[in-house]
């Protein structure tokens, strides 16, 4: 695919797309007795090496090709829900036949064939996001339908898999250092995987809530933060992008947007380079740290005391195609990059910049006798890394050019996404022999069978008359996914309709309003403490903002509000006295007046008013 | 290993199960059961009288990226690694899922640094047999490998199954008289067909372990749970003390002889030097038992077990002690010239029949104390006393320090 010369251009085509959609599991880990939740005690570490060519058969896989040439180690650190079994020390157990029967309900519910045994597989992954360095994963239907308010959406399979490896922190500056803890690896996973059926963004959030549905209606979803994960497989004719891990439904629908427009971009861009001639010279970085001896740039000053140099190359026929209203060829650079732990590149269409200036710029550029639409790319490296890199960013540029856009790529907040990898070759997986088969005898057909998926509208019903909350916020509740949330939260408050209002209403207005977020832990503490003292609403959310605002812990923030609050004692001798002083008679507002003159502790005007009705 | 690669077709189907038509790739049939490879890559398992094959042809399969070369590298450090079970490495052939052992050692030029530049390794596959089943007859053909490996290379590697592996490295050991250079047992918890497999670090280190200036036995296998560091342990001093940890080795009340990483070779402790030549004594005596004590255990059972035996080497509590029940039977073994050898039970430490009156009397029925010689090893070795030695001498040679088996201090 190296010349777009030769063969037909690819031109754009229908939009297609399909959805990987994963939901996590709760109770037992996949293969072994660890609880699928962590109280986040982090124990030892340890570091391992995966090789990828250890299982090779001469296939060439793009993906494990890429994660050798960074040449990466992988730091693991265990946690208390993790074992042997995690760290890939002992041979797993037997399969969660629980998270079995769940796959085998879900993927009745979608009208897929079920199968009779259940045979695990591996599935090699080297980025070392499994500590086996493969991720086992089993089919237990396939071939299924589900009908759709715009036809019918087909399903490829819906396996049982384990969920990998969470990456914690990934140092940019030691690019073989990436800390994986392994609370989450071994939950078991159901993977629901559709045709590329789906016709656009907005039916794709559809078909992803109905299967949601479906899943949370088995009672078996963990609801945590990262526990959906959704990837999007999409085509416009110029090979498939899988966009992966997007976590929230309201993601879909942009990301889906914004790599259409992405890919069009690109493609003007390649056919601008095209017309110009194409790529004449490949990228070749070369040392020019001379030109920039008396920087003033921080950055280049910061870059030289570590060691690294600037090293410059001509980027042939792009200038102005790497950044200008339109086009971001240079972001797509940088995000390769990254990928081999750097900060980024520099170039010609945004300098001069940074502290560099266009002297020591244009210096550079003479030396490298660029062509009057060349561009010139900068990257702070090493030399090995810029040698890499100049191989990277010359394949990189060609495959572009050949209107080939196929890769992974992951989601950012606004919608946009990152270059992560090429897409892996075919699936290379191979049985996983420690693992017997599982035959899913007729007492589990039977309960597999029974199980009904409940609609959104019946799940809202239901929560509506559980916990005694209008049937608006249980329908906010259901189709946002928070149905587990919620009952957690209900268990903690023990009062539902307290319940809906934080989550609903409180949290996130504050959150909005002081641009900051609670701390989940630290927020149930504060819940329960206010459950237990018997707080009024108003108490409980003056203590939640004094938390978000000061940043303080849960027993600080209850301390503080405490303090700075009426006891219940204290308004009564107040609201008493008002009382006595200008008659009972007197107005909730004008009593609320009053008693803010009185006092500069807080209180709850419902509760004084409740006092003054009291005392009549 | 055959290779049988050439001839390989794969049964590509087109089949109806559960309503549904579609491809696959037929991999076997199993009392009943028919394996299929879907395109996916997924395998599922049905009965057969559930599947309509609609259609059936042969494929070629993929050729396997493989090498038959038994020679790497022509650097100067030269090193023999003479195969005898446990894999080196394996294929996975993802057409079909099948999973098979394999000698090619080409993936040592990535995983060794500057391996062609710094050795040369070559490869003798000699037999292929699962750590449970191996025998004295096997250990004393090893040895004879391992002595026409010195003769051509400074060290040799041995490739052997964990769960045996300490057995058989002492054996070689003590039927090493004298040894030209380092014989490294090398071995792996997690099988190669894993990118996660312990192998490639294991044998990386064991290829500079086989480099140095050392003459002694030793097991190669990882420090820790990490790959970044891997120890070299005295083969008899060594134990097998988890199923399937990385670090399951350890060395028994001594540190490892040296440590692997970052490329290097460090020595934690003085080894032997490496002899002029190298002498072996390959003979064995294999009449010789290892009996665990345990609370039920009979005067019965244990003389039924030695019947035939020349030594027996008890497992005793503690410092070394049996119930007094069986004194009385271990006085008429020892007196029909039977020797019963004390170890403990405890793995870790030494045996001391002087603090206890039990194991005062053991001492006066005849029983030959082993100190703190790992049990196991205490067992290979009185195969190899009595059947080089006087039987007279049998007591004094097993109390005598031949290959590092016996310390005569323990370090806090
Ligand atoms: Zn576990």
């Amino acid at each position: 695919m190296a010349s777009g010369e030769k063969g037909k251009a690819p031109k754009e085509s229908k939009v297609m797309i399909g959805l990987e959609i994963h939901f996590q599991l709760k109770g037992k880990k996949l293969f072994c007795d660890c609880s699928t939740e962590s109280y986040g005690v982090q124990k030892t570490s340890f570091e391992r090496i995966l090789s990828p060519t250890a299982s090779e058969m001469g296939f060439y896989d793009p993906a494990a090709e890429y994660e050798k040439t960074r040449d990466r180690k992988f730091r693991y650190v265990s946690t208390d829900n993790s074992c042997l079994v995690e760290a890939d020390e002992e041979p797993p157990h037997s399969p969660n036949e629980d998270a079995i029967a769940t796959g085998m309900m879900v993927a009745g519910s979608l009208n897929c064939r079920p199968l009779d045994s259940v045979m695990f597989m591996r599935k090699v992954v080297v980025d070392g996001s499994n500590t086996s360095g493969f991720q086992r994963t089993a089919v237990v239907g396939f071939d299924g339908k589900m009908e759709t308010s715009r036809g019918p959406v087909r399903i490829s399979s819906v396996c049982v898999e384990e969920d990998s490896a969470r990456k914690i922190e990934q140092d940019r500056k030691v690019e073989e250092d990436v800390l994986y803890s392994l609370d989450r690896l071994g939950i078991p996973l159901l993977e629901i995987v559709t045709e590329p059926d789906i016709l656009d963004a907005e039916h794709a959030v559809e078909v992803a809530k109905s299967i949601g549905f479906i899943v949370a209606s088995t009672g078996r979803s963990r609801r945590q933060v990262d526990s959906i994960r959704q990837d999007v497989n999409i085509s416009l004719g110029f090979g498939r992008v899988e966009i992966k891990g997007i976590q929230k439904l309201s993601l879909i629908g942009k990301s889906i947007s914004h790599e259409i427009e992405r890919q069009r971009n690109m493609r003007d861009a390649m056919e601008i380079l095209k017309k110009r001639g194409g790529m004449k010279r490949p990228i070749m970085f070369s040392e020019a740290g001379k030109y920039f001896e008396k920087t003033e740039s921080k950055m280049l000053k910061n870059a030289f005391r570590n060691r690294l140099s600037i090293y410059a190359s001509v980027g042939s026929n792009l200038d102005g195609l790497l950044k200008n209203d339109q086009f971001r060829v240079g972001k797509d650079l940088s995000d390769i990059a990254k990928a081999f732990g750097l900060g980024g590149i520099l170039h010609t269409d945004e300098l001069p910049a940074f502290g560099i200036t266009g002297k020591e710029v244009e210096m550079a550029r003479e030396e490298l006798s660029p062509g009057d639409e060349d561009a010139i790319i900068f990257v702070i490296a090493d030399k090995s890394k810029a040698g890499k890199l100049s191989d990277a960013f010359t394949s990189r540029i060609k495959k572009l050019s050949s209107l080939d856009f196929s890769e992974t790529r992951g989601p950012l907040e606004d919608g946009s996404t990152k270059f992560l990898r090429p897409l892996p070759g075919k699936d290379r997986m191979y049985p996983e022999t420690d693992v017997p088969i599982v035959q899913i005898g007729s007492d589990a057909r039977q309960r597999i069978s029974e199980f009904v998926p409940r609609s959104e509208e019946e799940i809202a019903k239901d929560l509506s008359e559980e916990f005694s909350i209008s049937l608006q916020d249980a329908r906010t509740i259901a189709s946002n996914f928070l149905l587990d949330d919620f009952r957690d939260l209900t268990e903690t408050t023990k009062d539902g309709k307290l319940s809906a209002r934080i989550m609903l209403q409180t949290i996130p207005e504050m959150e909005k309003k002081h641009k900051a977020s609670f701390e989940t832990g630290e927020l149930n503490r504060l819940l329960k403490i206010s459950t237990e003292m018997g707080w009024s609403r108003n108490t409980l959310e003056n203590a939640m903002e004094v938390m978000l605002t000061r940043k303080l812990d849960a027993k600080q923030s209850a301390k503080e509000v405490q303090e700075a609050s009426l006891s219940e004692g204290d308004l009564m001798v107040l609201v008493k006295e008002i009382a006595d002083a200008s008659g009972k008679e007197i107005k909730p507002g004008t009593l609320i007046a009053m008693l803010k003159q009185k006092t500069k502790k807080s209180f709850d005007p419902k509760e004084a008013i409740e006092i003054l009705e009291k005392l009549k | 290993m055959s290779d049988n690669r050439e001839s390989l077709k794969l049964r590509k189907i087109r089949f109806v199960y559960k309503g549904a038509e579609q491809e696959g790739t037929l991999i076997h049939e199993n009392s009943g059961l028919l394996t299929i490879k879907l395109k996916s890559g997924y395998n599922i398992v049905a009965e057969k009288g559930a599947v309509e094959i609609k259609e059936e042809s042969l494929e070629e399969a993929p050729q396997a990226r493989s090498s038959k070369d038994t020679f790497i590298g022509s650097g100067p450090g030269k090193v023999t690694i003479v195969a005898t079970g446990g894999t080196i490495s394996s294929r996975v052939d993802y057409s079909t899922g099948a999973v098979t052992p394999s000698n090619d050692i080409s993936f040592l030029k990535s995983t060794v640094t500057d391996l062609e530049r710094r050795f040369t390794v070559e490869l003798e596959s000699r037999d292929n047999i699962l750590s449970e089943n191996m025998t004295p007859e096997k250990w004393v053909n090893i040895v004879r490998w391992v002595k026409e490996g010195l003769k051509k290379s400074h060290g040799v590697i041995v490739s052997h199954g964990t769960d045996t592996m300490s057995y058989t490295a002492s054996a070689v050991s003590f039927m090493l008289e004298k040894q030209s250079g380092p014989v490294i047992f090398v071995g792996s918890q997690r099988s190669p067909d894993r990118p996660s497999s312990d192998a490639f670090t294991n044998i990386e280190a064991a290829i500079h372990f086989a480099s140095a200036e050392i003459g002694d036995v030793g097991i190669s296998m990882h420090s820790g749970n990490s790959d970044n560091k891997i120890s070299l342990l005295r083969a008899t001093r060594s134990r097998k003390m988890h199923s399937s940890r990385r670090d399951a080795f350890h060395s028994i009340g001594e540190e490892p002889m040296a440590f692997y990483s970052d490329g290097s070779v460090v020595i934690n402790r003085l080894s032997k030097r490496p002899d002029d030549e190298t002498v072996i004594n390959d003979r064995l005596d294999s009449s010789v038992g290892l009996m665990y004590f345990h609370p039920s255990l009979s005067p019965e059972d244990l003389m039924n077990y030695s019947e035939n035996k020349k030594a027996v080497i008890l497992m005793g509590t503690g410092l070394g002690h049996a119930a007094d029940r069986l004194i009385g039977p271990i006085r008429e073994m020892t007196r029909e010239g039977k020797q019963i050898v004390m170890t403990t039970q405890c793995i870790s430490g030494t045996t001391n029949l002087n603090v206890y009156s039990t194991g005062r009397k053991l001492l006066d029925a005849g029983v030959l104390e082993m100190g703190n010689v790992v049990p196991e090893i205490a067992y290979v070795k009185a195969m190899y006393v009595l059947a080089n030695y006087d039987f007279n001498d049998f007591g004094k040679i097993m109390k005598t320090n031949l290959r590092g088996e016996l310390l005569t201090r323990e370090e806090l």
